[in-house]
């Protein structure tokens, strides 16, 4: 009996650890297909070429009904474009738990900015802690545009700031329903729709323009229905 | 017999500050001071690593073409800063635009270079390795040259038990070994732990230097942290507008970071564009050649009033701030 009992709790224990995957894909795409980067799109009057896109999601969480009832403990990562294996990942929660609606944040949150160096997606040589001042780049999204008044017409959106008006990090949230595959679309195509790039084609420092667009771009993720 | 457990224990307590072979280390808080700012909790002190980022400061490596170390621009012997260059050096003889700073009790600082452009003593370095006027290089690629190194690889890999090596684990290491540059142990502390005595004249300009200057130079770390305007002309060269370069704000226009007066004997040349010589033209500046600008620090409004004795005795006090154990301490030298 006393094995037995034993037997349960050992068993019971795997599956809380085992406990039940959601897997998490993110799909920046343009004109509503998957967005391939140094492949030149006619839009308006313009040709476009995306080159980079990198960006941090953080802070991870599962809600029902209005209340948090998961959180990714740890929960940062570093998605870029150029490398399909890092926008999707999985979710390991326990099982019972049932959740309706998914939270997540664009970029990475003062705290976090605030703490010394760290590891993993965090460390400062994937390229996204800016070096002439503190801070991480939340986004960073690069490419080329017939319109970009730039050197070989290049834009560059570093955006970043984490300290007060200029903080620039934005929360995100999607209702998804108990699902265990979760597919995130970020359409590019409209985020660059809504910038004259003649015009704004280079912000690489925290303030006004960084949080605007910041905004914008955490308003454009939607859930992909199939 | 109280004498001997007196010695003792105090022997005991010297051992287990002292560096050793045995991992790690608390850090030795100066009796009187603060609390650090640095959160020991996430990087501890150990041996090895302070080694490590012994041997990562003194290796040119660093810089993209294995020219110049953090040494090269921050001597021991001068107190970790450059003497006689007004302005940083880099690779291939550029000149960059600030006086290299003193490097000393870095743990109590709460922001880093004359603008606080960092705001951590972890990422501090990134920004000389990366600058295109200091060492043009960027630390991936740094992390790639150590991996390439034997020694590198099994140095790595004494302090963190671990055989990759990370950027993380670069700037955590760089910093161990900056954190123990601590100096307090100069005239001035031995005086006010009942050890010494001021001289009459360095008693002068100690009440002097209380009355003027200690409202920005604050003891026991001779900076109050902030960030003060104290009325230099801008030099038209460089147009530095110091803190708001970061803040974008016009009430930091002109702000630059306090810096710490220890070992001030040493350190010249002074100012954020080293453009003072010696402590008799800084102190010409404070009693006489004051600019008036929007955010200039309230007491200097009209300038310092300071006879050219008191001058002289304000010097026998910065004289105080020498500490010699700290600019030969072996432990911060070129590691053999």
């Amino acid at each position: 009996m006393k094995n037995l009992l034993g037997a349960m709790i050992v068993l019971m224990f795997a599956l809380v650890v085992r406990g039940q995957q959601v897997q998490i894909i993110f799909v920046p795409t343009w004109a509503k297909k998957a967005l391939i980067t140094d492949t030149v799109y006619l839009m308006q009057n313009d040709e476009i070429m995306v080159e980079e896109l990198k960006f941090y999601i953080s802070n991870i969480a599962l809600q029902h009904k209005g209340k948090v009832v998961w959180q990714e403990t740890n929960s940062y990562h570093l998605l870029d474009v150029n490398k399909p294996g890092s926008l999707q990942f999985t979710l390991t929660k326990p099982t019972d738990i049932k959740f309706d609606e998914v939270l997540f944040s664009l970029g990475i949150d003062s705290i976090t900015s605030e703490a010394g160096v760290l590891d993993g997606d965090l460390d400062p040589t994937k390229g996204m802690y800016w070096t002439w001042q503190s801070g991480y780049i939340h986004v960073k999204l690069e490419g080329k545009s017939k319109h970009c008044p730039a050197r070989k017409n290049r834009f560059q959106f570093h955006l970043g700031g984490f300290r007060g008006e200029t903080n620039s990090f934005q929360n995100v949230s999607l209702k998804t329903g108990n699902s265990n595959r979760i597919v995130i679309e970020l359409p590019v195509d409209n985020f660059l729709e809504g910038i004259e790039l003649s015009k704004q084609y280079e912000i690489m420092i925290p303030g006004k323009q960084a949080v605007a667009l910041s905004k914008r771009l955490a308003s454009l993720f939607k859930l992909k229905t199939q | 017999m109280r004498n001997l457990l007196v010695s003792i224990s105090l022997t005991g307590l010297f051992c287990m500050l002292a560096f050793n072979n045995g991992g790690e280390i608390s850090f030795p808080r100066p009796a009187g001071w603060p609390q650090p700012e640095y959160n020991f909790d996430n990087n501890p002190l150990h041996s090895e690593k302070i080694e490590l980022g012994r041997a990562l400061f003194y290796d040119p490596i660093l810089s993209r073409d294995s020219t110049i170390s953090c040494a090269s621009c921050h001597l021991q012997y001068t107190a970790f800063a450059h003497t006689d260059h007004d302005l940083s050096h880099g690779i291939e003889g550029r000149i960059a635009t600030r006086n290299a700073a003193t490097l000393v009790n870095l743990a109590w600082n709460k922001h880093f270079m004359w603008d606080g452009a960092l705001h951590h003593l972890d990422m501090q370095s990134l920004a000389p390795i990366s600058n295109n006027m200091e060492m043009d290089e960027n630390l991936d690629h740094v992390v790639f040259k150590l991996k390439q190194s034997p020694r590198y690889r099994s140095l790595f890999s004494d302090a963190f038990s671990d055989t990759a090596i990370t950027g993380a684990q670069v700037l955590r290491s760089l910093s161990q070994f900056m954190l123990t540059l601590v100096s307090a142990n100069a005239k001035y502390d031995k005086v006010r732990n009942g050890k010494e005595k001021f001289t009459e004249q360095e008693e002068r300009g100690y009440q002097l230097f209380q009355q003027h200057c200690n409202h920005c130079h604050t003891e026991p770390l001779f900076t109050n942290g902030q960030f003060e305007s104290n009325g230099l002309s801008v030099d038209e060269t460089l147009k530095d507008k110091g803190r708001m370069t970061i803040t974008g704000k016009s009430e930091d226009s002109l702000r630059f970071k306090v810096p710490s007066l220890r070992n001030i004997e040493f350190s010249f040349p002074y100012m954020h564009d080293g453009r003072f010589k010696t402590l008799h033209q800084v102190l010409n500046h404070y009693t006489a050649q004051i600019q008036q600008t929007p955010t200039l620090h309230p007491t200097l409004q009209h300038g310092i009033p300071l006879s050219s004795n008191d001058k002289v005795d304000i010097i026998a006090f910065l004289l105080t701030l020498t500490d010699k154990d700290f600019l030969f301490d072996p432990r911060y030298s070129f590691p053999k």
